[in-house]
């Protein structure tokens, strides 16, 4: 339509002279050469080759049917960590170090992975090196040798990984709309944990590589500088070694998606942009409307010309990438989104006009003219389909591996050209839902403000990454609750003399290891139990400064600034209200505390009580009732591991009905973090 | 539009393919398929031919990149690639006539408001009037554009790749078509490059403020590259980010862009490759009947800063939302310099492949690096730039760890040297890669190209595998005691920001 309009625009115009583009005449393209497919069986194992001589390599990949989607639900990464260290752990005859050199020597590489649908065993070698290394190649992925020390060193890495996949705005976009889609530790979305990693052993990799590796489990695609019949004897030796065993059947759990509208915000402080993505659950491949589906996706984001970057992108400037698909895949329902990323000033409008063009496909009939162009740049391009030697084996593989007809591809041309515009508005209409679709913001807090208000009640996700532990049944420690209970009430008696308070402020001065060398600081704390509410004002020579917990939110102000604080930090302030003893004390009814009985620290013996519902342990005196530590474990995700976190309660003193610790001080795993020495406290 | 050379390159795991054969036979092979042609106004082509299915790609590589960007306007160079997918004065209007005035008055009026923005005290009504002004010029000359006109023609018919990118060094734009549409590459090239027009310039500042936000600002590596840069350099403008600073990218017009697009985008400052199933003598008729036109032109001015010598060791810290990330540079050489070669083996041999030196110790056996990747020529490499080391530790790790043990394996590789295996092994795999990088249209477009603007010859590409030949483990040895001193390096890093310093603190 665009072009359209602008030829005849341009004809009452001083351009009459100007010869077009469109006028020229093109000569007959050159003719296609479509590489020969070679295919045999040997050995339950189907082979497929293609002889290309433009450089002296050959190109080696065998599929092998098994992926994530075998792996159990609490062993996540277990198949992609197994073709990991198939790989980086050598073999019994190559030790790891040995075929490292021994491959890059040859500037020869092999690589072993497993996704979510299929594994992968390749090898790229010079022609001359092929009859050598196919044999090493062959026991790398029949008998790998998985080491332990691999596993360990795969383990490390992949708990960086978990400890860093929070850094990119971009990757909490993708996993959590993921997450959003088919639900939180699916086949589909599922996201690796320290725990995970924590039950996956060797043998576990070995099990999974078994079931994997067996011929019937095999195809090969082979394209490269040789001669099909010289090297047909050659691949069967080898292959021919190879046990048959069980095939893999694909056993892809039921996706039950009810659709609903929901607007997500995970607030990043430290961004100026925000990331967007939306959508619902997608479609089959095996679906009469698949044809239309596509053409549908490529009016509306196929690439420069996709409606969503003329109209977001081109006219409307909120956008240097946008996206969108509505995804079908073989196996599940693949998802429907839309994504982009904008200044945060402008998250709601860059919603709306995405939204909008989503609509428009199910409001108005496509222009012919428009589907005339999304087709023809799409049957234009064809010719690139055989641009290389590998793309028609890669099609002819995938095709047969995921049990599509050969022609897959041939009949899905045939039906793009039979598209109307009828049928695009039809399949928006039964398969989009802009109604109803999962928006997921990933931003600024400051610049977002209340703009998302607008699509409906705003729920955050929390992306705190799960400590080891978390995700199973914590330990059950059985101690003696009616003991527990009894040291409890005493505490509490002890500590609210005259019954609950709403409030204790404390005044005094700290110091801290994270303030510069053995500065002394006044402080005030006030905890404001009734409310929820924990504030820490600093006086320092620099300035005042204060840290607070309100509304569940956790903020610092300084210089007359307000800077919003990670959800972490809430939730560590929200922890050092809950395990206050005060607080303990007032709700010593609601609680199950349990005697561990009489333990020794530091020297001297303590009445242990653990409160499970708070997951600290208290360490009573025996003499006083009163509470002269609380300690509790944290995770830091600096080291991925439990530190041990110890305050230490001496000099209290009553006042206002409360009696309260003077000097308190903080140890975590064994170093002083602060020490505070309060002059007074008081309470209401 | 995207830049290459930025460090998450650097970032990917070690791939590398292998050909073994003598270069000398490949620069023959090439030869025999090689067709080049100097156009009278000095605009050179070289035509590679390929017939391995019907289709081409087309490069049109550019002797200017950010290093080459006037004080107060970075940025710029990346803003001109931007507006060459705009059209010209057929292409993306529905009347020229009536468009190209708007333009003009769209330009005076953002020059006018953004005198008085940038004034000491500016009158605020006054400001608010001439953004009004603006902002109906702007939407006034939006009725006669055509969107994304230029890329729709060429999508219609075909074209796959479509994009363009700006280093510090250099500017392509490149896409393949069909190979009986080559006329149609010519027609739209030629012309955009001959009639460019500055239209939706403004729109087009707000898709790269998007840009900057996608790439350095959201990004913590790329917050940590441009503070780097920006640290390590005194006066050579590898400083500058090619997506320009922020101010820049607000101070550039449509007039400073029209400028530099006369003053760089001239015929003897560019060059043509194209490489697919086509017929030279076909080519060069196009060519001349399409870019034959182009005026002669003076040649672009010359870069002449040159870098002074480093005093002492730049350190500087990031605190981040992120984990940390370490990055260390030393001043080294261009990429023609004769030790060029021998700093490059040098580099595989620390961090190429699972066998390189710090990959073992590092990442393997000592586990505190989760990813350690070093190269030569950072920025860039068509003046001296940096040999760079990126350095991620694994959880628990500090960076000033992996720090000592990086400059102690640097020590060891200046004091023991390496061994003729370790050497053997890194060349074969540089030439490996070199080779296996000439197997697609695109590649092989786009590296005789950038070959031909550096050294005037794209046959240094087979030349530089014979140097690499020459190099000896005394060159080694040598240009690390030469260029790896502590003198002439920059050390950042990104810390995680203590936000949570303050619970530990109160109790």
């Amino acid at each position: 339509m665009l072009l359209l309009t602008a030829c005849t625009g341009s004809s009452q115009t001083t351009q009459q002279t100007v010869d077009r583009p469109e006028d020229l005449v093109f000569p007959e393209l050159n003719p296609i050469q479509v590489p020969e497919v070679h295919e045999f069986e040997y050995n339950g194992i189907t082979f497929y080759l293609v002889e290309d001589n433009e450089v002296p390599l050959i190109n080696l990949n065998t599929i092998i049917r098994a992926g994530s989607w075998m792996q159990p639900m609490d062993q996540v990464g277990l198949a992609s960590i197994t073709g990991e260290v198939m790989r980086s752990g050598g073999t019994a005859s190559l030790s790891a170090d040995e075929l490292n050199e021994f491959l890059e020597s040859r500037a020869a590489s092999m690589e072993t992975s497993f996704g979510l649908a299929s594994g992968s065993a390749r090898m790229n070698v010079l022609k001359e090196d092929f009859e050598e290394l196919l044999p090493v190649f062959i026991e790398l992925l029949t008998a790998p040798a998985f080491p332990e020390e691999r596993l360990e060193l795969t383990k490390t890495q992949r708990r960086s990984g978990i400890s860093r996949r929070n850094d990119s705005p971009a990757g909490i976009a993708g996993r959590e709309f993921q997450n959003l889609i088919y639900g939180r530790q699916t086949v589909f979305s599922n996201t690796l944990e320290y725990d995970h990693l924590n039950n996956i052993n060797i043998d576990d990799l070995k099990a999974f590589h078994s079931n994997a590796v067996n011929a019937n489990n095999l195809m090969v695609g082979i394209v490269g500088d040789f001669n099909v019949e010289e090297i047909r004897p050659v691949l069967e030796a080898a292959f021919g070694e190879i046990e048959q065993g069980e095939r893999n059947e694909f056993d892809f759990p039921e996706i039950d998606y009810t659709f609903e509208s929901t607007i997500n915000f995970i607030p990043r402080s430290d961004m100026n942009q925000s990331i967007i993505r939306m959508g619902h659950i997608g479609g089959l491949r095996d679906n009469p409307d698949y044809t239309a589906l596509q053409v549908m996706n490529q009016v509306l984001s196929g690439g420069f010309s996709g409606r969503l970057m003329q109209e977001v992108r081109t006219r409307l400037g909120l956008a240097y990438s946008v996206s969108g698909n509505f995804g079908s895949s073989v196996l599940y329902e693949g998802q429907f989104f839309a994504g982009l990323s904008t200044a945060g000033e402008t998250t709601a409008q860059a919603i709306e006009a995405t939204i909008s063009e989503i609509r428009r496909l199910q409001d108005e009939l496509v222009p012919q003219s428009e589907l005339d162009d999304t087709r023809e740049r799409f049957l234009n391009s064809l010719v690139f389909r055989n641009a290389s030697r590998s793309s028609a084996l890669n099609e002819q593989i995938n095709n047969a591996y995921l049990g599509l007809p050969f022609d897959a591809f041939e009949r899905y041309v045939e039906e793009v050209r039979e598209v109307t515009p009828e049928d695009i508005q039809r399949v928006a209409r039964e398969y989009l839902r802009p109604d109803a679709m999962h928006i997921l913001v990933v931003g600024n807090p400051d610049l977002v403000g209340n703009q998302l208000d607008q699509f409906g009640d705003v729920r955050e996700i929390d992306i705190t990454i799960p400590r080891p532990g978390s995700m199973e049944t914590r330990e059950v420690v059985s101690g003696d609750t009616e003991a527990g209970r009894e040291w409890l009430d005493k505490m509490a008696a002890q500590i609210l003399s005259s019954g609950p308070v709403d409030e204790i402020v404390y005044e005094g001065r700290m110091q801290s290891a994270q303030l510069p060398g053995g500065m002394i600081v006044d402080v005030v704390m006030t905890y404001d139990f009734a409310n929820g509410n924990l504030t820490q004002m600093l006086n320092t020579p620099m300035g005042s400064q204060a840290i607070k917990l309100e509304n569940g939110r956790a903020f610092l102000e300084a210089g007359g600034q307000r800077q919003d604080l990670p959800g972490n930090f809430a939730d560590n302030l929200r922890n050092l209200l809950d395990r206050h003893y005060a607080s303990i004390a007032m709700k010593a009814s609601d609680l199950s505390p349990e005697y561990l009985g009489m333990q020794s620290k530091n020297g001297l013996e303590y009445a242990v009580i653990l409160l499970s519902d708070l997951e600290v342990k208290l360490w009573l005196n025996p003499e006083t009732s009163l509470p002269d530590m609380i300690t509790f474990d944290e995770f830091n995700p600096e080291t991925g591991g439990d530190v041990e976190v110890v305050s230490m309660y001496e000099n209290w003193n009553e006042k206002d009905g409360v009696k309260s610790s003077w000097l308190q001080t903080q140890e975590v795993d064994g170093s002083e973090m602060s020490r505070f020495e309060f002059s007074t406290h008081s309470a209401n | 539009m995207k830049f290459t050379r930025l460090l998450s390159v650097a970032l990917t795991a070690f791939m590398f393919y292998a050909v073994q054969p003598a270069s000398a036979q490949s620069v023959e092979a090439f030869e025999e398929r090689v067709t080049e042609f100097t156009l009278d106004n000095g605009l050179h082509f070289i035509i590679i031919e390929r017939d391995v299915a019907p289709v081409a790609s087309f490069v049109t590589f550019v002797n200017v990149g950010a290093v080459n960007e006037p004080v107060g306007q970075t940025g710029i160079t990346h803003i001109f690639e931007h507006m060459a997918f705009k059209g010209s004065k057929t292409i993306g209007t529905t009347d020229i006539e009536a468009e190209l005035p708007l333009i003009e008055a769209m330009d005076d009026a953002y020059r006018a408001w953004f005198r008085e923005s940038t004034r000491p005290n500016p009158d605020e009504e006054m400001l608010e009037e001439l953004w009004e002004e603006f902002l109906r010029l702007q939407e006034e000359s939006q009725q006669f554009v055509v969107n994304n006109e230029f890329s729709m023609i060429v999508d219609r018919e075909g074209a796959v790749g479509m994009n363009a990118f700006v280093s510090a060094d250099e500017t392509a734009f490149f896409y393949s078509l069909p190979q009986n549409k080559a006329e149609l590459w010519f027609k739209m090239e030629a012309d955009r490059f001959m009639n460019p027009v500055m239209r939706e310039f403004y729109l087009e500042k707000d898709v790269i403020w998007e840009e900057r936000r996608d790439r350095t600002d959201n990004n913590p590596v790329g917050r940590l590259i441009e503070e780097f840069n920006s640290v390590a350099f005194s006066a050579h403008p590898y400083k500058n980010p090619p997506i320009g600073w922020p101010s820049d990218i607000d101070a550039v017009t449509i007039e400073h862009t029209m400028e530099f697009y006369r003053t760089f985008y001239v015929p003897q400052n560019m060059t043509i490759a194209i490489a697919g199933d086509v017929d030279p003598s076909e080519m060069k008729r196009l060519a001349e009947k399409y870019f034959g036109p182009m005026p002669v032109a003076e040649d672009p001015p010359q870069l002449t800063v040159v870098e002074p010598a480093q005093r002492g060791e730049r350190r500087f810290t990031i605190e981040d939302q992120s984990q940390p990330i370490l990055m260390i540079g030393y001043k080294s050489v261009d990429g023609n310099h004769p030790d060029a070669a021998a700093i490059q083996l040098m580099s595989s041999i620390l961090f190429d492949g699972r066998t390189s030196r710090i990959y073992r110790s590092l990442v393997v056996e000592e586990q505190l690096a989760l990813q350690i990747s070093g190269f030569n020529g950072f920025p860039g490499d068509r003046f001296p730039g940096l040999f760079v080391i990126l350095g991620v530790p694994n959880q628990g790790v500090e960076v000033s760890e992996i720090e000592s043990r990086i400059y102690e394996e640097i020590e060891r590789l200046k004091s023991g040297g390496v061994t003729e295996s370790e050497l053997n092994r890194v060349r074969t795999q540089a030439r490996a890669a070199t080779i296996r990088g000439l197997t697609s249209n695109m590649n092989l477009a786009l590296e005789f190209a950038r070959k031909h603007t550096r050294t005037n010859d794209w046959r240094t590409i087979f030349t530089d595998l014979d140097r690499l030949n020459e190099v000896t483990p005394e060159d080694i040895q040598r240009v690390a005691q030469t260029y790896l001193i502590p003198n002439s390096r920059t050390v950042g890093a990104i810390v995680t920001r203590q936000d949570d310093e303050a619970t530990a603190s109160i109790d």
